[in-house]
């Protein structure tokens, strides 16, 4: 008989409750605090944005280096996160942008007890940034995103034109020379909102510590007056999450809401430019969490939940509700609930009819077209990852979203969106991007301290790099993508970690990459990594790993094992490429070294080295998805390594070689029998067979091909390097890619010569 | 839990037995306190409704289901309490048996799980599980039913000696 009554009391035993009055502080502290997870940075159409969120410190107890994707992730969640004691690299918490090209990214770094906070400024629509420019320093440490009188510095931007702007949250900084220069503007309490409207500047202030109960205020400036100044105070507020609206120097609205759910959210508008203020009607009093969008001459929009009752409803059920009011909040008319997944973190409308609106969990990037009578997901946009926080909208076709893993979001077309890189990934700000027409294209100047390692194309325009870059021992993974076949090169989110370096050689670095689709990718080296969503999530999947083949919707992983002690157990792995478990025969031969090819879904064959190069060599065919695996002896017995490539079952090719000369084996039984020829010369040992016909050898300084099925090999024209050749892709028989130390890249599209192409 | 009971009343005699019921229903213990902690905090802000209830320890356990059952608790507000409390609390000292039954119950599908400990390990009947977790009483002895045998393949007894305990 099951023993339940046994089980709970084991269970039950274990149980320490803490002190209800306990439970009764988090409680109280949440309830001052704010629900920022769902309302931050809202950016007003224009210039006139901004927002209000009230920040209550929680018993942050997280100390240690965290992982950066970590830090980015609750940025975008808005959670008050300490940063980690030491992290060298900026993490962006805010931007904002004055037009079509220009920007500014805010971002915070903490070493030891200080903090710095820069900007970087954007000319390009964030394709490209520039140096920073520190706002701060030494600033003492608090979260990375709520306002904090505990902390300092600054985690919000609101640039109002190319020369005006602000630096704020929790302190107030003012720079009148495009972000050139900060000064500080020291305020009586912590600045939690800018909202700007011509020259009217509103500030909202929080008037105590947070651990006191006390009223938000909103105070007003003249933008550019010099020095600036904070007076005038417009109307107190009451405690919790308060949302400040501007509609034109005249109009505005302040939404408050408790988030833990006590008091009755409330609205209120001003047509004095905040000299009175009078009570409008608000369509949904029980909301625990609102966004609102209101712009001059356009009608408000606003979105809200409520919790009503936790008997039935948690956190990702509560429903949606939708208003608009032509009549400035006087009346409201109920619009189709948007959809239901996810937590609303921004709203922007464009026009009477566009807006665009943010969740988390699950990531959404929505867009109405009709007023908010229904919502799609903007064309081009991930559903994955943790979600997207504020929009920013310049026009009807410019708009842009921070998403996490320190991914901007950007549409140029007001239809489709694509995927740029916020500092301190993203790309310097070159003076003037290389002409991409001509046959030579002068190597970029970026990233000359990344060593690049790794190649991968999935088709002749789509391709990715990665490299290494090292600061004192501490080294990282840089991706780069390409569109254009190697011609420009943008920055691709890479995986979060770091790896210490041993005696210059990396610990548990990748080097080489395999991407599928644009979606399906691999890193790997002393690690395997993987990501299903084109690089904004990466996880670790496996350790060593040698080569990584994806062929018709399989990926196929050579993995070793027991490598430090010199005796490697190599087994070959296999999964979908859209994501799951690798699976394979561990434990398999010692050997030293393997080449691993596959031809389709369930065709594979590895070839090793046999054991310290060249003791009993085998060579493996699995003809059945890799559930069994034949094993014959590998060609070339006596060579010192092979390299493996097949085009189909029944031609399976071995380059292998030693000192003294190269051969290639052929089979045709799929490894049974092979019979080898010697190929003339010793010009490489990259080996990729393209037909029965036509394959290539890669070497430090120069590409053959064959087009006779090996009988005869060429040097193919136009390569000029010196350097050891890193990665080196074919994508058919016309397109092919040579990467060389120091990022030198190299070009195939005609099938005959090689052209000079951009540096990732 | 009569109505004019205080919430610390409630508190002291409930907590354990919560966490227990939620700790066997989702199998990490730093997830049960921190849904039942939640469903308290709730029961704070509308404690004057909540004391009027027939059964306010029935209420904050449907509560507690009903944010263990979220993804969202347990993606996000799961991180959250890590970096709240710190290091997970140790696992209880159960005996073999009692850790080969939690081990065999985290194989369950969810709602099996469910069913399972709120019908044997809490006491409800099967209408009183149907009712707590809104599914027809059939759905409900079903997943006993395949909840039992499950269990009883894993642990190597027969499912009427599961269903008796």
């Amino acid at each position: 008989m099951a023993d339940w009554d046994g089980l709970r009391r084991g269970l039950e035993g274990a149980v320490t409750p803490p002190p209800l009055d306990a439970l009764r502080a988090r409680r109280r502290h949440r309830k001052q605090r704010r629900t920022i997870a769902v309302t931050c940075a809202l950016a007003l159409v224009g210039t006139a944005s901004g927002m209000a969120l009230l920040g209550q410190r929680d018993r942050d107890t997280s100390s240690g280096v965290v992982a950066k994707s970590t830090a980015i992730n609750r940025v975008v969640h808005n959670e008050r996160y300490t940063p980690p004691r030491a992290d060298h690299d900026y993490i962006v918490t805010d931007f904002d942008f004055v037009g079509a090209d220009t920007g500014w990214a805010l971002g915070l770094r903490c070493v030891e007890d200080g903090c710095t906070t820069a900007t970087w400024r954007t000319d390009d629509g964030g394709s490209t940034w520039g140096p920073e420019v520190v706002v701060a320093r030494g600033v003492p440490r608090s979260s990375y995103t709520e306002q904090d009188p505990a902390g300092g510095g600054a985690r919000s931007i609101r640039m109002v034109d190319a020369e005006e702007g602000f630096a704020f949250n929790p302190d107030l900084y003012v720079t009148h020379d495009g972000a050139r220069t900060w000064t500080r503007v020291p305020q009586p309490s912590k600045v939690a909102g800018i909202q700007v409207a011509g020259r009217s500047v509103w500030v909202t202030e929080r008037g105590c510590p947070v651990e006191d109960d006390c009223d938000v205020v909103v105070r007003t400036a003249t933008l550019g007056r010099r020095p600036f100044a904070v007076a005038d105070l417009l109307m107190p507020a009451t405690i919790g999450s308060t949302l400040v609206r501007r509609a034109g120097e005249r109009h505005g609205y302040l939404l408050t809401f408790d988030a833990a759910g006590g008091s009755p959210a409330t609205l209120h508008r001003t047509a004095d430019g905040g000299a009175t203020w009078q009570p409008a009607t608000n369509p949904c009093p029980d909301a625990v969490s609102a966004a609102l969008s209101a712009g001059a001459g356009r009608p408000l929009l606003l979105v809200c939940s409520g919790e009503v009752d936790a008997e039935d409803r948690t956190l990702h059920r509560v429903p949606k509700q939708a208003f608009t009011s032509a009549d400035r909040g006087t009346t409201w008319r109920a619009l189709p609930a948007p959809p239901e997944a996810g937590e609303l973190t921004d709203l922007t409308s464009v026009s009477a009819t566009t807006a665009y609106a943010t969740t988390l969990v699950p990531a959404r990037l929505l867009v109405t077209t009709d007023g908010g009578a229904t919502w799609e997901q903007a064309e081009g946009t991930a559903k994955s990852g943790y979600g997207y926080s504020n929009i920013d909208v310049s026009d009807a076709r410019h708009a842009w979203a921070m998403g996490d893993q320190g991914v901007l979001w950007r549409t140029t077309d007001g239809t489709t969106w694509e995927r740029l890189a916020l500092p301190p990934d993203a790309a310097p700000a070159t003076s003037t991007p290389p002409a991409l027409a001509t046959s030579r294209v002068p190597a970029a100047p970026a990233d000359k301290d990344v060593r690049w390692t790794g190649l991968s194309f999935y088709d002749a325009a789509h391709g990715y790099a990665v490299g290494e870059r090292c600061v004192a021992k501490t080294c990282r993974a840089v991706l780069r993508a390409t569109g254009d076949g190697g011609r420009t090169w943008r920055v691709a989110p890479g995986p979060p970690g770091t790896w210490q370096t041993d005696e210059g050689r990396s610990a548990n670095g990748v080097r080489s990459v395999t991407f599928a689709d644009a979606r399906n990718g691999w890193l790997y080296g002393d690690a395997l990594v993987e990501t299903h969503d084109g690089g904004l999530h990466w996880q670790n999947v496996g350790g060593y790993t040698g080569d990584v083949v994806a062929r018709d919707g399989v990926v196929w992983a050579l993995h070793y094992e027991g490598c430090a002690s010199m005796f490697c157990g190599a087994w070959v792995g296999h999964g979908a490429t859209t994501g799951g478990p690798l699976t394979g025969e561990a434990g398999a031969d010692l050997v030293e070294h393997g080449s691993l090819a596959a031809v389709d879904a369930t065709h594979a064959y590895l070839v090793d080295d046999g054991t310290y190069g060249g003791d009993d060599p085998k060579f493996r065919a699995t003809a059945d998805g890799g559930r069994t695996w034949a094993r014959y002896p590998a060609p070339c017995p006596r060579a010192a390594w092979r390299t493996l490539s097949a085009t189909a079952a029944d031609d399976l090719r071995v380059l292998c070689g030693d000192s003294a000369a190269h051969f290639v084996a052929r089979s045709r039984d799929g490894g049974a029998t092979w019979r080898t020829a010697r190929t003339g010369d010793e010009g490489g040992a990259t080996f990729v067979a393209v037909s029965p016909d036509l394959a290539f050898r890669a070497g430090d300084r120069s590409v053959r091909v064959t087009r006779d099925g090996g009988a005869t090999w060429r040097v193919m024209p136009g390569l000029d390097v010196t350097s050891p050749l890193q990665a080196f892709v074919v994508v058919d028989g016309t397109h092919a890619f040579a990467l060389y130390e120091g990022g030198l890249l190299y070009g195939m599209s005609d099938g005959a010569s090689w052209e000079r192409l951009t540096r990732p | 839990m009569p109505a004019n009971g205080t919430l610390d009343d409630l508190y002291t005699g409930s907590y354990r037995r919560l966490v227990a019921q939620l700790y066997a229903v989702t199998g990490n213990r730093q997830e049960a306190e921190d849904v039942v902690q939640e469903a308290f905090m709730r029961a704070m802000s509308r404690w004057d409704q909540v004391r009027t209830y027939d059964s306010p320890e029935a209420w904050l356990r449907t509560v507690a289901l009903n944010l263990a059952r979220s993804r969202f608790r347990r993606t996000v507000r799961g991180a959250a309490a890590l970096v709240r409390h710190g290091v997970p609390h140790a696992e209880p000292d159960l005996s073999p048996d009692h850790v080969a039954l939690m081990s065999a119950m985290k194989t369950l599908p969810e709602a099996q799980r469910e069913a399972l400990v709120l019908h044997h390990f809490v006491g409800l009947s099967v209408d009183e599980v149907a009712a707590a977790v809104g599914a027809p009483s059939g759905t409900i002895k079903a997943r006993l039913s395949r909840g039992r045998a499950a269990l009883a393949g894993m642990l190597g007894l027969d499912e009427e000696a599961l269903a008796g305990g």
